[in-house]
């Protein structure tokens, strides 16, 4: 309103300094609110304390759910821990040095006195390899192995010929393989 | 009236302002349960990071009967649904005891099972049996059965490590108990009333030098030899010369250590540190090696042999009657003459004592080998200045000294790793449980002869194992072993004096490129032969050429240097 008439003050102005007595208005105001229904209101503030109810609810449930999963998933973890330790025990059970010369030794595999060594990349021998006997071993000795079973070996012949991967886990550490290839690179 | 209400309130005043603290204190300890947090075991592990001896998770099974009274439940009801459960296989437990554990109202506390898996007590938790409760109490397994139970040891009833490495290693297996405290209402926890928690740390675990396999052949070869010779006991120690490391150190009779209400007490320790024996000729290689360290013989030096000779009024003889030989040095180790062996230490000069004593204390000798196990003893060699007339003569050979069967072993280590001694070590390292592995110092080497020394002490132990020598049967065609037999007068406090023999064998290969030491000593053989070149030497042989495939250790190929034993 910076381009407003010079001639004299805005109107607003003006016509308070007009009236300056008149303070009546006030009672026009009165009984506006007074008249009104308060249902809408209440309705309001109902409706609004129903929906902070609900999310609260469905907030509580999440987390609850949240909670269910933890545990669940927690009891799952502490199942598979002692599953593991359980399979643990188990495969270092096999893979103990008596079980696994037992096993050999039901394959018809025998010890072998006389190492020799076969060099694959020049093809030379080293040692004196000689068939290993084919009697039973000489193995008075209880083994050590709980779970040691009776050793076939006294029974078995030699023309017994050992699959190739239980050739290997015996040669790993039951050396009964009078072939095995051991030399190192 | 006034009087009256005055006690009362002096009684009230008592109460509330005097006693008031003392009787706070007394209600924050009943409301209070303190538990403690067991820390896991660390595991004993092989040179492969093998558990040998493992702690895993396990649950004992308690109860409280005044509960399951006070719930209305019947004990017999409870005792057959977990019976059904527990035992080994399950099902064997006995009912009647669990009943009448159960219902014994006399006590809140009654152990139904020891130590059972996290498995059955799932199932058990399962039957929702209330009253019934699962207190974690781990416990030790041998996953590979018992291989190495006197190195290894096992766990006392209170948790403590009672023998072997369990014992020598227990502070640094067992870790730290933690502990937790908590105020509780009827067993169950306050909420928001806070939990003082202190973890365990857990125990650090010991990778060992052992190889499992080694251990597992040593073990069997050696229990077969002591029954076939119905022998007292013996032992087998393997090592590696050029680190000192003991892979295998077993001894027979052993025993179970899931079994130990079996054991007889005498074979709890590890006899291969335990026991002490005269070494007998097995100490004419320190003789030897002394006798060309100083300068004063070759191998080819030449040494008349007589029948007999006498020294200080005492008459020495050889194993075998025989008339005079014309032996070279290396004939006197090979057939292991006494008299060569005395007739060597002549040339020693008149410091001959202390030059002895000097190399025998090198050697390992009358000191502790340094493995750390418990029970170990370190022999007994006495100064030159406590030498009996008698025993300046019998100690060139091995008598009136003792020894323990690594200390003996060590001596040959000391000679295939070329003169140089390395101490004997049985720990690799460290495993925290973070997996770090943390290595063990490394073992301290003095030069003990020089390699030419060595060098010629070891060919000269070639011809031991030849035809010519005492122990052709410690052979293993291809190789090069070198070695030497010791058949001693064994004492024996039962009888007060020398009765019965030990019989031994310690040895290398391959004898030009060192890579296994292994020593067999049998105490008191009662059945059949009792020399070591007949006894010990096989047992030699088996575990060697078992150790020598497994660790994958080709022949040399080179020819034995074949030195004249006569002249």
């Amino acid at each position: 309103m910076s381009a407003g008439p010079p001639e004299g003050p805005p109107d607003s102005i003006r016509g308070r300094v007009r009236r300056p007595g008149r303070v009546g208005p006030v009672a026009v105001i009165e009984g506006f609110a007074g008249r009104r229904s308060v249902v809408p209101f209440a309705i309001l503030v109902l409706c609004l304390l129903a929906a902070g109810l609900v999310i609260l609810l469905l907030l509580n449930t999440a987390l609850d759910r949240g909670a269910f999963q933890i545990q669940a998933a927690q009891k799952r973890r502490s199942q598979l821990t002692d599953r593991q330790q359980e399979l643990q025990l188990s495969l270092a059970a096999l893979s103990a040095p008596g079980a696994l010369a037992s096993q050999a030794s039901a394959l018809g595999l025998v010890p072998n006195p006389r190492p020799a060594f076969l060099n694959p990349s020049s093809g030379a021998v080293l040692g004196v390899p000689t068939p290993a006997p084919t009697t039973a071993a000489p193995s008075p000795s209880p083994s050590p192995s709980p779970s040691a079973t009776p050793s076939a070996s006294g029974t078995a012949s030699a023309t017994a010929s050992p699959t190739a991967p239980a050739s290997a886990s015996a040669s790993a550490s039951a050396s009964a393989s009078a072939s095995a290839p051991g030399a190192r690179p | 009236m006034a009087f009256v209400l005055s006690l009362f309130g002096g009684r009230l005043f008592q109460l509330q302002a005097v006693d008031a603290v003392n009787y706070g204190a007394s209600a924050a300890a009943a409301r209070t349960q303190d538990y403690v947090l067991t820390a896991t075991r660390g595991a004993i592990l092989d040179s492969a990071g093998r558990p040998l001896a493992e702690s895993v998770d396990a649950v004992d099974i308690t109860a409280d009967p005044v509960q399951v009274r006070s719930l209305k439940q019947d004990p017999a009801v409870y005792a057959s649904k977990l019976a059904a459960l527990l035992g080994n296989p399950p099902g064997s437990v006995d009912v009647g005891k669990l009943r009448a554990k159960l219902s014994d109202v006399t006590t809140r506390y009654v152990l139904l099972a020891k130590q059972i898996t996290p498995q059955v007590w799932n199932q058990v938790k399962a039957l929702g049996l209330s009253g019934v409760y699962g207190v974690p109490d781990a416990k030790t397994v041998y996953p590979s059965g018992p291989v190495a139970s006197n190195l290894v040891g096992f766990i006392d009833g209170s948790g403590k490590g009672a023998a072997g490495l369990e014992r020598a290693y227990d502070g640094l297996l067992a870790g730290k108990n933690g502990r937790i405290s908590y105020q509780a209402a009827d067993g169950a926890e306050i909420p928001t009333a806070g939990i003082n928690e202190q973890a365990p740390v857990p125990g650090t675990s010991i990778e060992t030098t052992i190889d499992a396999a080694i251990q597992w052949a040593a073990q069997r070869t050696i229990d077969a030899q002591v029954s076939a010779s119905k022998a007292e006991s013996g032992t087998v120690v393997v090592m590696d010369p050029r680190t000192g490391a003991i892979l295998a150190l077993a001894t027979s009779p052993s025993y179970d250590q899931t079994n130990l209400s079996a054991v007889n007490p005498a074979d709890l320790g590890d006899r291969a540190v335990s026991e002490v024996y005269e070494p007998g000729s097995v100490a004419k290689v320190i003789t030897m090696a002394a006798a060309i360290q100083q300068g004063v013989a070759s191998p080819t030096t030449r040494v008349v042999v007589p029948g007999a000779i006498q020294r200080e009024g005492t008459v020495f003889h050889d194993d075998t009657a025989h008339a005079t030989e014309h032996l070279t040095l290396t004939g006197v180790l090979a057939e292991s003459s006494n008299i060569g062996t005395i007739e060597t230490t002549d040339t020693f000069g008149p410091d001959r004592d202390q030059i002895l004593y000097r190399y025998l204390t090198e050697f390992g000798f009358g000191r502790y080998t340094g493995l750390n196990l418990p029970g170990e003893s370190a022999g007994l060699l006495a100064p030159p200045s406590k030498w009996s007339g008698s025993q300046r003569y019998t100690i060139p050979f091995g008598q009136g000294l003792s020894v323990n069967a690594v200390q003996a072993t060590s001596v040959f280590a000391t000679i295939a790793d070329a003169g140089a001694r390395v101490t004997p070590n049985l720990v690799k390292g460290y495993v925290d449980t973070g997996g770090r592995f943390t290595a063990a110092p490394a073992a301290s080497r003095t030069q003990v002869v020089s390699p030419g020394t060595a060098h010629e002490v070891e060919q000269m132990m070639e011809s031991v194992v030849s035809e010519k020598g005492t122990a052709p049967a410690a052979k293993i065609p291809g190789y090069r072993v070198a070695g030497k037999t010791g058949t001693a007068n064994r004492f024996d406090s039962r009888c007060g004096g020398y009765c019965g023999y030990t019989a031994s064998f310690i040895g290398f290969a391959p004898a030009d490129d060192p890579q296994l030491v292994v020593s067999a000593v049998i105490q008191d053989p009662t059945s059949g032969p009792y020399f070591g070149g007949s006894i010990a030497a096989p047992v030699f042989q088996k575990v060697m050429s078992f150790a020598l495939q497994s660790l994958a250790i080709p022949p040399t190929g080179t020819k034995p240097p074949n030195l004249p034993v006569q002249w």
